[in-house]
């Protein structure tokens, strides 16, 4: 396949002498995302994020399987990200580039291995049956900043997700269909969202918020924080790139926790949203809800 | 259920040279298409372009499935894209399946073998509505059909893009693609019919597809030796 054209000489010399001017090509300031939007899918567990023109669409399954042997009592939970041609033409099928690997490495750190998604509730039959999670992460469009998207995208599928209800009487594995009982929520830890910059200059002091495609290709270094709202740190990965001053990166780090609400309160609203769009209310809905009593994370 | 319309969306993806979002009750796919694209060395063509379907699935990974799917698709497109004016190029069609009815993930193993030919007419509308989008010189374009023959309980007319529930009941299904100038494109069939039921099918599906040809064209014979 082509390989991606880079930005020219002339377009690179504009940016950067807009950027000194304090000016960004599509006239964000410089801690703004761009446009943001999320919508839930009709069936459970399907989330697409819009971010500028970058496009994100991430489905949930799960089904019942034999858990890994030195992971007896816990579940599987895999996420997948393989980027098709759609996502831009220079992505092979079935050849994994760079973009990929590290946009499944911060989606693993931020969200598997941040203990988002209770794996030990997905335990049925200890050594024997367990849910297996997947998510699969599709690239519609890649336009920068696919790990914002695609992480945001993820959790609120996740969120978004019901799993069919079962139950175990005398050892003997009942699954619900969802005309028997209403499918249950997956255990949901906490919420984590990913805020990614990147830095321009020799030094890398200007910072840039959310970069698109030109930027991230014109960027020195890039850096991302992973954190959920109460302001816990997942993980901060800067991976290469010119070095940067350690009071710019407390700066950003000022700037992910403010931007980690906005993120965090959007996927709220359209959880609730979606909610009250699916409650059929009544008595009805009451005694069909297999859902437990507690207290829901935000 | 209420039977919805087909619902279409175009060039709303960016990075693609054509893109389109076609929805038809509860499954929905996006295509993109990217070319003429300089071809890879090792698969190149030096007389004419190659067309390289790629169909992704809303959960896992492509199987013999979706390969299957891709390998009808392309070979019908090739017959719709002017493929001997780029040589040594590829067009790149990319498939992917954003929402399909949440019964088939569950039972993933044991896929609804009727379901296939339903799907095959989204992918071929969803393909030529971005081929179009990318204004990729085509020498016409096609439309298909589903037509079911009922059982003797059911009646005997063919039924016309049939629901789930009739494809499950019915005696044989066709995916019938006609092209604009009333040629058979496509014919893949499931089930078993006689000659009869084969001719009503086809005549069926001709009517339905072929619509804006004077009546007269309509023959049972118009357009079989080829495109």
């Amino acid at each position: 396949m082509p390989r991606e054209a880079e930005p020219s000489a002339n377009e690179k010399q504009f940016l950067l002498q807009a950027l000194q001017e304090g000016l960004r090509l599509d006239g964000r300031a410089f801690d703004e995302y761009r446009k943001l939007d999320l919508t839930l899918g009709d069936e459970y567990g399907t989330a697409d994020v819009s971010l500028g023109q970058t496009r994100v669409l991430v489905n949930i399954s799960a089904e019942v399987t034999v858990p890994f042997p030195d992971r007896q009592f816990d579940g599987i939970f895999q996420i997948s990200t393989e980027l098709s041609p759609m996502a831009s033409p220079h992505f092979e099928p079935n050849r994994t580039t760079e973009t990929e690997i590290l946009l499944s490495r911060l989606l693993e750190k931020t969200i598997r291995r941040s203990g988002a998604l209770d794996t030990e509730s997905l335990c049925l039959v200890a050594g024997s049956k367990v849910w297996s999670v997947r998510a699969d992460v599709h690239v519609l469009a890649h336009d920068g900043n696919l790990v914002d998207a695609a992480c945001l995208a993820t959790v609120a599928a996740l969120r978004h997700f019901r799993k069919p209800d079962t139950a175990i009487e005398s050892g003997e594995l009942t699954i619900f269909t969802p005309a028997e009982r209403e499918p249950v929520p997956l255990g949901w830890l906490h919420s984590p969202y990913c805020v990614t910059f990147g830095f321009f200059g020799d030094e890398g002091e200007t910072v840039l918020l959310d970069p698109d495609w030109r930027e991230e290709h014109l960027a020195v270094g890039s850096c991302t924080f992973g954190l959920n709202k109460h302001g816990e740190v997942c993980h901060v990965t800067k991976l290469g790139g010119e070095p940067v001053e350690a009071t710019t990166l407390l700066k950003c780090a000022a700037i992910a926790g403010q931007k980690i609400k906005e993120l965090s309160d959007l996927v709220d609203a359209k959880l609730a949203e979606d909610g009250r769009r699916r409650d059929k209310g009544g008595l009805i809905s009451e005694l069909l809800s297999a859902e437990n009593e507690r207290v829901p994370d935000a | 259920m209420m039977k919805s319309h087909p619902n279409g969306h175009l060039s709303h993806l960016n990075r693609t040279d054509g893109s389109a979002t076609l929805s038809n009750e509860g499954y929905q796919v996006v295509a993109s298409v990217n070319g003429p694209m300089e071809a890879q060395r090792r698969e190149e063509n030096p007389f004419e372009a190659i067309i390289d379907v790629v169909l992704r699935p809303l959960a896992g990974i492509g199987g013999t499935r979706e390969r299957q799917l891709e390998s009808i698709i392309e070979r019908a497109l090739r017959q719709l894209i002017l493929v001997k004016r780029y040589p040594r190029c590829v067009f790149q069609v990319t498939l992917q399946v954003t929402q399909t009815h949440r019964g088939d993930l569950i039972n993933d193993k044991a896929v609804q073998a009727h379901k296939k030919l339903a799907w095959v007419a989204s992918l071929l509308h969803a393909a030529i509505l971005a081929l179009l989008a990318a204004a990729v010189p085509l020498k016409e374009i096609a439309t298909c059909v589903v037509i079911a023959t009922p059982r003797e309980a059911m009646g005997r007319e063919p039924i016309r893009n049939p629901s789930a529930e009739i494809m499950s009941k019915a005696k044989s299904l066709h995916l019938l693609c006609f092209t604009t100038s009333g040629a058979l494109l496509l014919a893949e069939s499931e089930g078993e019919c006689t000659l009869e039921e084969w001719d009503a099918a086809m005549c069926a599906g001709r009517a339905t597809c072929c619509r804006q040809l004077p009546i007269g064209e309509i023959g049972p014979n118009v357009g079989l030796t080829g495109v």
